[in-house]
């Protein structure tokens, strides 16, 4: 028998609520109380979606219940659908690397210069161009106007600690 | 209450909230306009922006965007036939084939000002139903409010999915939301629950990065995978302009058509859980059924200005009457309302009673807001249709980085902490995840906003009450409700399984 993704959500989900319901017993009833009316039934929801996925009915395998929410794009290129999923995973969790590393303030221009010229393969121009408005719309709205606090990034910190910037 | 109904529309106009609301119209007229972005989504993106507002301007500028989004979405759905919002769907039907037959024009004149008389008859939906829903929220406790709550939930849970595996998937996912809200320091003993011995969970996981993360990393993924412009196959120097006033008195010859398909969006939007992609839908089949000849019928689908009135007036008449569940009880009539429920409580201001005794100028504050916002945009959108269509030809490869930069700059401001950012992402995958295996994220959201407040009616009503509070009258109406909404998908199915043998 072959576990498909909906499968292992299901499963990760009962082995969440089962370790919810195992901590929860060990605290005082005025903490425990809403965690156990709530994680019980979660936990036995999940064994059911889980064993309907397995052994349910066809229609009732997923494609029964037809969800009102936002849909993906359907594609009968599914290679392609999957492999432009986790570029675009990779670079949204590379936007987050940067801003670790860099900052806020460097990072927005750095990662709108890179996705425009290597991703989306727009001319210098307009990259330089819209890496200079969204810089400028960060800088005016977050820094000069609200005056939010960015922290520095990692690079900027060690080189800091080494005395080399101020 | 009259001079609360005055005293909501001054507050208004005073310069800054006038203002907000102005930014906020002009936010949620691009996002409606552009199919990438959802008004729910967008409407999460925002909330960072609200932390150092007041009240009276936190809600122009979110429901300035809000409410004018359905209304704008509209006009992407008559000319490319691409909703421009999931609730403008109905639209395409009879709107992209009058665009097809060159009634373009007529088309967006019908749309347009069927949905500004829409939102009227839907603000004023709700000013009336603030003196009928007051004495009844006045007059439950805690235990009464814990069964509204889960009701709404089950509401939500049952209309988020067609069939039993829909209610099951809805409950399950409105658990979730209720487990992950556990997260942080327990109010009644001061145990840390869930914590992982971080600091930055003490506090609980913050609302705006996991809103932001769970609605708009999905969309940015989508639009991502489609890699192509908002509108293929269309001429960008199609004239528009012509006809636009014939649609407009289409919109008065059909009126009372337009008002009865306003009033069911109003009463579909009043329920829980059905929100504007339902209310477009019956709405359509009235506006169907207003044919009197077989004839007549069949000119539906082929470009009848009346099948673009219906949806359009519906669409928007939903908004207002939706507030009228989220403001008097805190159960939101959909994902858009939930979102918005966030921000009450980061204002510090929580929906129910308050809202129609203390703060009962600001609620009308929200009718009047619903209402200018649509006439201006509405006016707006009439003046510049040409150049509003070339909109739609900016490419989403432009559009990912900068609505990126969003996502991550809001998720940021939550607590000025990495922390946030981790919780955009995880809470983003956990997103991409529920839509991907068709996991509804409405219930989800409801949980998780709604955890704190129903662990507290439910800790006051036991310490209280002990379990006689499940014996109180008002609490077994509003259970035997809530099992009927939880029973109806059976039914239904029933229905479904009876009208087949018949057939």
């Amino acid at each position: 028998m072959k576990l498909a993704g909906k499968h292992y959500m299901s499963l990760g989900l009962m082995v969440v609520a089962a370790y919810m319901i195992i901590v929860a017993l060990q605290w005082p009833m005025k903490a425990a109380l809403f965690p156990l009316v709530i994680g019980v039934p979660v936990f036995f929801m999940a064994t059911a979606n889980f064993l309907l996925d397995l052994f349910g009915k066809k229609d009732e395998k997923g494609g029964g219940s037809q969800v009102l929410d936002f849909k993906l794009s359907q594609s009968e290129d599914q290679g392609q659908t999957n492999k432009r999923t986790i570029e675009i995973f990779l670079w949204i969790f590379g936007f987050f690397l940067l801003i670790q590393l860099v900052g806020f303030s460097l990072s927005i221009p750095l990662y709108f210069i890179a996705y425009m010229r290597f991703k989306s393969k727009e001319t210098w121009m307009l990259t330089m161009i819209l890496a200079a408005v969204a810089w400028a719309f960060f800088y005016g709205l977050f820094i000069w106007l609200l005056d939010t606090p960015f922290g520095d990034g990692w690079i900027q910190m060690g080189l800091q600690a080494l005395g080399i910037l101020s | 209450m009259f001079d609360a109904f005055l005293q909501g529309l001054l507050m208004l106009f005073h310069v800054k909230p006038f203002m907000y609301m102005l930014i906020g119209m002009t936010i949620g007229f691009w996002v409606g306009i552009l199919p990438g972005l959802g008004g729910g989504a967008t409407l999460a993106l925002m909330m960072p922006f609200i932390y150092k507002m007041t009240p009276e301007e936190a809600f122009p500028f979110l429901l300035g965007m809000h409410s004018v989004v359905q209304t704008t979405g509209d006009i992407t759905s008559v000319l490319f036939g691409i909703p421009g919002e999931a609730t403008t769907v109905a639209t395409i039907i009879d709107g992209y084939q009058m665009t097809k037959k060159g009634e373009a024009g007529r088309a967006l004149g019908a749309a347009l000002m069927s949905s500004l008389v829409g939102a009227i008859i839907g603000a004023f939906f709700l000013a009336l139903a603030i003196p009928i829903v007051r004495p009844l929220v006045l007059a439950f406790g805690s235990p009464e409010m814990l069964m509204i709550t889960l009701l709404g939930l089950t509401c939500i849970a049952t209309l988020s999915g067609r069939g039993k595996r829909g209610l099951l998937l809805g409950l399950m996912t409105g658990g979730v939301g209720f487990l992950l809200g556990l997260v942080g320091q327990d109010r009644q003993a001061g145990i840390l629950r869930f914590t992982f011995g971080q600091l930055y969970l003490w506090n609980g996981l913050p609302i705006v990065p996991v809103v932001v993360g769970l609605f708009a990393l999905p969309e940015i993924v989508d639009m991502a995978v489609e890699g192509t412009s908002i509108s293929r196959n269309v001429d960008p120097n199609m004239k528009l302009g012509k006809g636009v006033w014939q649609g407009i008195k289409d919109t008065f010859i059909h009126f009372w058509l337009t008002v009865r398909c306003s009033l069911v969006g109003a009463f579909i939007g009043l329920m829980p859980g059905l929100g504007g992609g339902v209310a477009q839908w019956v709405s359509y089949a009235h506006a169907t059924q207003s044919a009197k000849t077989a004839e007549e019928r069949e000119g539906f689908g082929k470009g009848d200005v009346r099948g673009v009135l219906g949806p359009g007036a519906a669409n928007n008449s939903k908004e207002g009457a939706g507030l009228i569940p989220t403001v008097a009880f805190g159960i939101p009539a959909g994902s858009g309302m939930a979102i918005l429920m966030g921000a009450f409580f980061l204002l510090g201001i929580v929906p129910g009673p308050d809202m129609l005794t203390k703060h009962l100028a600001l609620t009308f504050s929200m009718v009047w807001t619903i209402c200018i916002s649509n006439i201006i945009v509405v006016a707006v959108s009439l003046l510049f249709i040409n150049q509003l269509a070339k909109l739609t030809f900016i490419r989403g490869s432009l559009l990912i980085p900068f609505i990126l930069l969003l996502v991550f700059i809001g998720g940021y401001t939550a607590n000025n902490s990495v922390g946030d950012l981790i919780v955009v992402l995880f809470a983003g995958a956990l997103g991409y995840l529920m839509v991907r295996f068709g996991w509804p994220r409405p219930p989800f959201v409801l949980g998780f906003i709604l955890g704190d407040l129903v662990e507290t009616y439910l800790y006051i009503s036991v310490t209280r009450y002990g379990f006689d509070w499940l014996y109180r009258p008002k609490v077994i109406i509003i259970f035997i409700i809530a099992v009927c909404v939880a029973l109806y998908p059976f039914l239904q199915k029933k229905n479904l399984l009876n009208q087949e043998v018949q057939i």
